[in-house]
């Protein structure tokens, strides 16, 4: 009896700390998404603690720009990007976790290094190379580059080392089951939340990503959200309140897809991670 | 048979790896080391570029205002925020998966909300608390009572910095904190069932039994946190280009916030198109870090080594 009051005050007590510091860590995020029910003169009257009535106001305005291509142009950058960087780095994974062969160490090593020296190296001649590649401008320099995952790699090669058992590999091979069948219908399945972490983390660089969009980008209609909404307003005054509204609504695909994925993120995470 | 069975051996590993190094050799490793080149020319970007030697490294480690400013900088926030992010991040982790939390997986979720949010959107956000006049913050603090007048927090070095480093925070806490619960999750509950039994605190729980089994994700954290620091340019930049700065100059209030990152793009691909000196710039601070982890691998070397 006196042990279960002690638990219960203890678990308020923990709950309370560690909802404080979530709630902490939510507040800009909710002034974000209540900034972006007001009017522009608002934002920098009122205090931004309970929703305003410019929602539908701002959405109309964002729906008069180019906003709805923006979003379609995310989404096509951030698709393609997340199911080629997940298949390569699957497909790498695969090899170098259940296969030997020659210079599979130093090409391990090499994946290893990568992830430790900032890709932001070689900018300057990425930038001149998609210029001679007459890449600028398209959203083929922002896919097909980052599809290269040092991290997802190396991610997939611990998560299979310890998922996928060499026993039903070996079996099926018995079977008469060759390297590339196997992929699709043994190794696919274990891996499956391994996959999807990825699948989240990708996808939301994929999504945010700022600096080469605006380096390699210079006419408004290939524009992604995060640089689309830099430019709505006019050219006098910028019009901050849609500008809000429009970064909350491309917010919001990001937390469906991690809403959706969540259990299977923080599985994933941890059957990668016991190893560090 | 047998022979077949072998070169096929041979061959499919290379297939699946050979994707991920064709993009990686691609669009990767050539522009590394082509930057490398054109760090050593003057260059617009438009006309042929013009082997001038090491005259750009020479003008950055010399006279150029603002490379040692920016590298500073970059040290700084870095030197701040990783030991932040790798303590808080563990810390936030032991109390979102303390015994008797209740809806750990709703906290938990809700912790990963600042990471999904794009830089522009919190350079905006928080220009929006921290603004000098029409700022939440100040609005607040003047309401309450507890300030006078409206302080001027993204106008002053200092507080300009501290801002900075609460964006990263903010952005990379629950983010780090995924990885450091999922180690944790792999810890057996009967250890830290043990320690109790054995009668030892929550603070030496803490030091003696989650903090050495989490060590690998540490030093994940850490190097991950590193490599995102010294790339520092996105947030800072949003911050300090909306109406919130009336003031022009590179880098917020004297240049306070300005970042390796940031001075390379400005000087790439912003106000001048000096590529080759951006490319010097990148490399500068490559150099720069690779020289420190050199010396501090030889000194924790060496301190190893007199213990034996």
């Amino acid at each position: 009896m006196n042990k279960s009051r002690k638990h219960r005050l203890q678990s308020v007590l923990e709950t309370f700390f560690a909802a404080l510091i979530v709630i902490i860590l939510m507040l800009p995020f909710y002034i974000m998404f209540m900034m972006g029910t007001y009017s522009t003169a608002e934002i920098f009257r009122i205090l931004p603690f309970k929703p305003g009535s410019h929602l539908l106001e701002n959405l109309k305005q964002l729906m008069a720009s180019n906003f709805l291509q923006y979003y379609w142009n995310s989404t096509k950058v951030a698709v393609c990007t997340t199911v080629g960087s997940v298949l390569i780095s699957t497909m790498a994974g695969f090899g170098f976790a259940k296969f030997h062969f020659k210079g599979k160490g130093f090409l391990f090593s090499m994946v290893l290094v990568t992830m430790m020296i900032p890709t932001q190296l070689g900018l300057v001649a990425f930038v001149k190379e998609m210029k001679v590649l007459g890449w600028i401008n398209t959203h083929l320099a922002l896919i097909f580059p980052s599809m290269a995952h040092a991290f997802g790699v190396f991610w997939m090669t611990q998560f299979m080392k310890d998922n996928v058992p060499d026993e039903v590999l070996e079996s099926a091979k018995i079977d008469g089951c060759n390297d590339g069948k196997a992929f699709i219908f043994i190794v696919i399945p274990f891996v499956r939340s391994a996959m999807v972490t990825l699948v989240l983390l990708v996808f939301i660089a994929s999504w945010n990503s700022f600096l080469v969009p605006l380096i390699l980008l210079n006419k408004q209609e290939m524009y992604t959200i995060p640089l689309g909404i830099t430019t709505l307003g006019n050219f006098f005054r910028a019009d901050y309140a849609v500008r809000i509204a429009g970064l909350a609504m491309g917010t919001i695909p990001l937390i469906l897809i991690f809403a959706l994925g969540s259990k299977y993120f923080i599985k994933g995470l941890m059957a990668g991670a016991v190893k560090g | 048979m047998n022979k077949k069975e072998k070169r096929k051996m041979q061959i499919s590993p290379y297939l699946f790896i050979a994707p991920f190094f064709l993009v990686y050799i691609g669009f990767n490793l050539f522009p590394i080391l082509y930057s490398f080149y054109i760090s050593f020319t003057d260059w617009d970007g438009i006309h042929a570029p013009q082997f001038i030697g090491v005259k750009n490294y020479i003008r950055l480690f010399t006279v150029d205002p603002y490379f040692w400013k920016s590298v500073l900088n970059t040290f700084l926030f870095v030197a701040v925020c990783v030991p932040a992010l790798v303590f808080g991040g563990m810390l936030m982790a032991v109390m979102l998966n303390a015994k008797w939390v209740k809806g750990k997986r709703t906290l938990q979720c809700l912790s990963f909300l600042p990471y999904l949010t794009t830089p522009v959107a919190i350079g905006l956000i928080f220009a929006l608390i921290f603004d000098w006049q029409t700022g939440i913050l100040n609005r607040v603090l003047q309401a309450a009572g507890w300030m006078d007048t409206a302080y001027d927090w993204l106008g002053s070095p200092g507080t300009a910095r501290v801002i900075v480093i609460l964006m990263v925070v903010w952005k990379y806490l629950g983010y780090n904190t995924m990885f450091f619960l999922s180690g944790m999750a792999g810890i057996s509950s009967d250890i830290y069932e043990a320690a109790e039994i054995e009668g030892a605190g929550t603070v030496q729980i803490f030091f003696k039994i989650t903090v050495p089994l989490l060590k690998n994700i540490m030093v994940f954290v850490m190097l991950t946190s590193i490599i995102g620091g010294l790339q520092l340019l996105e947030e800072p930049m949003q911050l300090f280009s909306g109406w919130a700065t009336s003031s022009t100059q590179l880098g917020g209030p004297g240049s306070s916030c300005l970042t390796v990152m940031w001075y390379l793009y400005d000087t790439a691909f912003g106000t001048t198109m000096r590529q080759g000196l951006g490319a010097a710039i990148s490399y500068s601070l490559f150099v720069i870090i690779a020289v420190f982890a050199f010396f501090s691998y030889r000194l924790s070397y060496r301190g190893e080594d007199a213990y034996e």
